[in-house]
């Protein structure tokens, strides 16, 4: 195993189009970094760099501790897990499992015995003579992380391995896979767009948009400490709230929406946001701190009441959504316990806990 | 009544065209089987059936030699058209560089040629290496089509990139990409192409007749055309039909081995055999 390192990696296409701008991040050795964000944002491609089926337009890539910029990706020690699983159609379970290794020339006996290892581990000794196309998803992406791991590469791969199984085997194998980092110590990559895998999975994550990193952090870290409004707005599901006004001082600082919703600041965001006051903020609250009178008590001192009407209830079984509108239009949403069902058009007093609030520069997008 | 009427009518229909078809060819085959005397009937049957005619076409021309030589000639194009034209056609399939897309135009626009027009061109080319009268001078100009560069191209293009990245992170040089991943998930465009080849090589007449001129090199259709029309059958006829039917006899044992690949080879090629 080893730590993958990458230095001001740039991508750029011949259309002038540049995928991934000016990229550092570090992968020590056994940790499992997720590469996040939206479609198009350039982690697929610098998978694909790491991998070597990419050419680097400028910066290094170095996979323990030697720099493979120009190595083949049969030479860099690495295994690649695919979306579409990229298994080989023509050869048995056993037969793809086993290509990479008869490959590097490894004696049979060798080669069977790690094949026949892995299978156990990922339960599809079974399959072993079948070919890939009477398999099913979850089976298939079985195989092709067994072709992985029987091979003990430097660093795994994933592609956004999970996007094409149904939803509940995606959760099964998102175990699975946080299984097998620990039981092999492994220095893994992951790229996902979905943030719950990001969360889950990841002992960091790496937060990218447009081709470049936003941040990188633990998954709480991230969750609690957004450095920008994007980052707070993709971690989280449902997304954080976010709240455009400006900041005033009317006995207190104090939040004005647009629509004239106001809210109290206290707390530590009192001094940082003095140097604001008069000036257009946006303020994002996670769903889970607007809460609802008679179904959560007030969080903190900092709770704002503000009565609203509504919208939708989504039940989760354990907790609802409830969307509502606040007088500018805008639709936000809280997360309360399932304790007693809402119903449309319903009026209820929601909980602003404003001690919980994260307030972003309008401009720069960056947390105050 | 009316469903078995007409059912009926087209089979009638459908045996007519049947017989129109086969008759000519199981009458070269008994005529070969007749005396001289006989074959002017058009019937089949005969009271005195004789291996003659083929014990005189035995005796007159290296039937077996232009046989083997048809063999080495057509065996040595298939292999190299499917050999080279599997690599050439990966290259403008799967490897990105600039010049891919013009180049397969460019022998799209080989293809309306016709062999007419480069015939005499080729022909000099051959005199000047010292290729007429050898074997290799049938070979080498066939070694590699562009029809066969086309039809791997449009095969291998619907291979999904992502089986040859994940073959290329597993160990893969693109040598090995080819003949490990590629060809054998091309099977039926490599049956194709290898069916095609074959018998095109097979039956053609025109550029051996130009090439070769010792009787010992000659293929088995160049051999059966100057035997027939080259005046050494004199006027047996018996003995010119019996020369016709050892040309068709491998091409049709070839035809009983292969049937369904070779139907399906010219449905999906668009190529007439």
């Amino acid at each position: 195993m080893a730590e993958v390192n990458l230095e001001h990696v740039t991508k750029k296409y011949d259309g002038g189009v540049t995928a991934v701008n000016d990229v550092s991040f570090q992968v020590a050795d056994n940790e499992f970094v997720v590469l996040v964000g939206p479609s198009g944002c350039g982690k697929t491609t610098t998978l694909r760099m790491i991998a070597g089926l990419e050419e680097v337009t400028s910066g290094t890539i170095s996979i323990g501790g030697k720099v493979v910029n120009d190595v083949d990706p049969k030479n860099r020690d690495i295994a690649m897990v695919f979306q579409n699983y990229a298994l080989y159609p023509h050869m048995t379970v056993y037969e793809n499992m086993a290509f990479g290794l008869k490959l590097r020339k490894y004696p049979k006996a060798e080669i069977e015995t790690r094949v026949k290892e892995a299978a156990q581990i990922l339960g599809i000794q079974d399959f072993l003579d079948r070919k890939p196309k009477v398999l099913s998803g979850g089976q298939r992406q079985r195989v092709a992380v067994g072709r992985a791991i029987v091979r003990k590469p430097k660093a795994f791969l994933f592609d956004e391995p999970l996007s094409n199984l149904d939803a509940k085997l995606r959760v099964q194998m998102r175990t699975e896979i946080s299984r097998l980092h620990h039981r092999l110590s492994a220095t893994m990559v992951y790229v996902t767009h979905d943030q719950t895998e990001a969360m889950t999975m990841g002992d960091r994550i790496v937060l990218m948009k447009d081709g470049i990193i936003h941040q990188i952090d633990t998954p709480l870290n991230l969750y609690d400490h957004p450095v920008n409004k994007f980052a707070a707005g993709f971690i989280g599901s449902p997304a954080m709230n976010f709240f455009t006004g400006s900041i005033t001082r009317d006995g207190g600082l104090q939040f004005r929406e647009t629509s004239g919703v106001h809210f109290k600041l206290g707390g530590p965001l009192e001094s940082s946001l003095g140097a604001y006051e008069g000036r257009t903020v946006v303020l994002g609250l996670r769903p889970e701190h607007i809460g609802i009178a008679g179904i959560t008590t007030p969080a903190s001192e900092a709770t704002v009441p503000l009565k609203a009407t509504v919208d939708v209830v989504e039940p989760m079984g354990n907790e609802i959504f409830v969307y509502f509108f606040t007088g500018s239009g805008t639709q936000y949403v809280s997360r309360v316990p399932a304790h007693r069902m809402l119903s449309h058009g319903e009026h209820v007093e929601f909980l602003f806990d404003c001690s919980r609030a994260h307030v972003f520069d309008t401009e720069t997008e960056k947390a105050i | 009544m009316r469903n078995r009427a007409s059912t009926v009518a087209a089979y009638a229909f459908l045996s007519l065209f049947f017989v129109a078809f086969l008759y000519p060819f199981l009458w070269m085959i008994a005529s070969s089987l007749k005396p001289d005397l006989e074959i002017v009937s058009m019937g089949l049957t005969s009271s005195n059936y004789t291996l003659g005619n083929y014990l005189l076409v035995f005796s007159r021309a290296p039937v077996v030699r232009a046989f083997l030589n048809s063999l080495i000639v057509a065996s040595a194009v298939t292999v190299s058209v499917v050999l080279f034209g599997a690599m050439v056609g990966y290259a403008l399939a799967k490897v990105k560089w600039k010049g891919s897309v013009y180049l397969t135009a460019f022998l799209l626009f080989t293809m309306m040629l016709p062999f007419q027009l480069t015939l005499i061109p080729t022909y000099t080319l051959i005199v000047k290496l010292g290729l007429t009268d050898n074997l290799l001078g049938l070979i080498l100009p066939n070694m590699l089509t562009a029809v066969a560069v086309i039809m791997f191209r449009q095969f291998f293009q619907s291979i999904p990139d992502t089986i040859l990245e994940a073959a290329r992170v597993d160990g893969c040089s693109e040598v090995k990409l080819v003949f490990k991943i590629v060809m054998p998930l091309a099977k039926p465009a490599v049956v194709t192409v290898a069916i095609i080849t074959f018998l095109t090589s097979w039956n053609d007449v025109l550029w051996p007749i130009m090439v070769i001129r010792e009787r010992d090199l000659m293929t088995l259709p160049q051999l059966v055309t100057t035997f027939v029309l080259g005046g050494e059958a004199e006027s047996h006829l018996g003995a010119k039909l019996a020369s016709a039917t050892l040309l068709a006899v491998p091409i049709v044992v070839f035809y009983s081995f292969f049937q369904r690949s070779i139907v399906q080879s010219f449905a999906s090629s668009g190529v007439k055999g």
